[in-house]
């Protein structure tokens, strides 16, 4: 079974995350996988708009921590420093649905992306501190460029749990969806996505 | 929209891969770890204990 499964419909390419027996908790071998897609996406010129989401019940729960303990990233070019790269240098939008749990680099991809709807009853959290660890895909940075440093701050260093809600409060969220209508595989205006023009999007988003 | 923010951000990733390389190998995120999977909280003490010893 792929755990990244792409698929592209017209100038959409549907990105899953494929692990929903863990939650879709990222191994390496995904992470890599993960980069490639984004990479690939870069530079195929049909590809005008990415759309990320997760299979089963959650969005993704961060490391699959039994796969991340065997294999502890060191601190050069990782798994996790291939996507995280991928994702900061992608220049067309990306368009994320987020159902369930969002937990860790769940939360901290999220930061990296343009448009996140997520399902009213989605969880986030960026529990680093209770594992004794930094934060991580630049989140120390992006959080609190995004939120403003109090409000980081009380999310990173007390790893402090919040809901969809609040996400959107915060800036996190761009519109919470009631769950009986959340499509993540379709979760909003998905003519304007197709409509999207990479000549007039990529100078926007990069400048 | 995203250029002030590219370096800075990339520049953050760096730093953290570094801290966080060195954290992940610690008794403490050892303990983290574990106690995460035994579903049971941590017990920081035990590794100061050792890192005293140590």
């Amino acid at each position: 079974m792929n755990e990244i499964v792409t698929e592209r419909s017209e100038s959409v390419l549907r990105v899953e995350l494929n692990r929903p027996a863990k939650r879709n908790a990222m191994t390496a071998n995904m992470y890599v996988t993960l980069a490639e897609a984004f990479i690939e996406a870069a530079k195929d010129e049909r590809t005008r708009v990415v759309l990320w989401h997760g299979a089963g019940d959650s969005f993704c729960a961060g490391n699959d921590l039994e796969d991340f303990l065997n294999n502890p990233p060191g601190p050069g070019d990782s798994p996790q420093a291939q996507l995280m790269n991928a994702l900061v240098d992608f220049d067309k939008p990306i368009v994320v649905a987020v159902q369930g749990a969002a937990i860790g680099g769940g939360t901290t991809m999220l930061t990296h992306c343009d448009f996140v709807y997520a399902g009213e009853s989605a969880k986030f959290r960026m529990p680093f501190i209770d594992l004794a660890v930094v934060p991580e895909f630049g989140s120390s940075c992006s959080v609190p460029a995004s939120i403003g440093h109090i409000r980081a701050a009380e999310l990173i260093l007390l790893g402090l749990p919040f809901d969809a809600k609040r996400a959107a409060e915060l800036g996190l969220v761009t519109q919470v969806i009631p769950d009986q209508t959340f499509s993540r595989s379709r979760p909003k205006r998905p003519g304007s996505w197709r409509r999207s023009r990479p000549a007039r999007c990529k100078p926007v988003r990069d400048s | 929209m995203k250029s002030p923010f590219r370096d800075q951000v990339k520049t953050a990733m760096k730093l953290e891969n570094k801290e966080f390389s060195v954290q992940v190998r610690s008794d403490d995120a050892k303990e983290a770890f574990a106690a995460f999977l035994e579903k049971r909280a941590a017990d920081f003490a035990k590794t100061r204990k050792s890192a005293t010893a140590a």
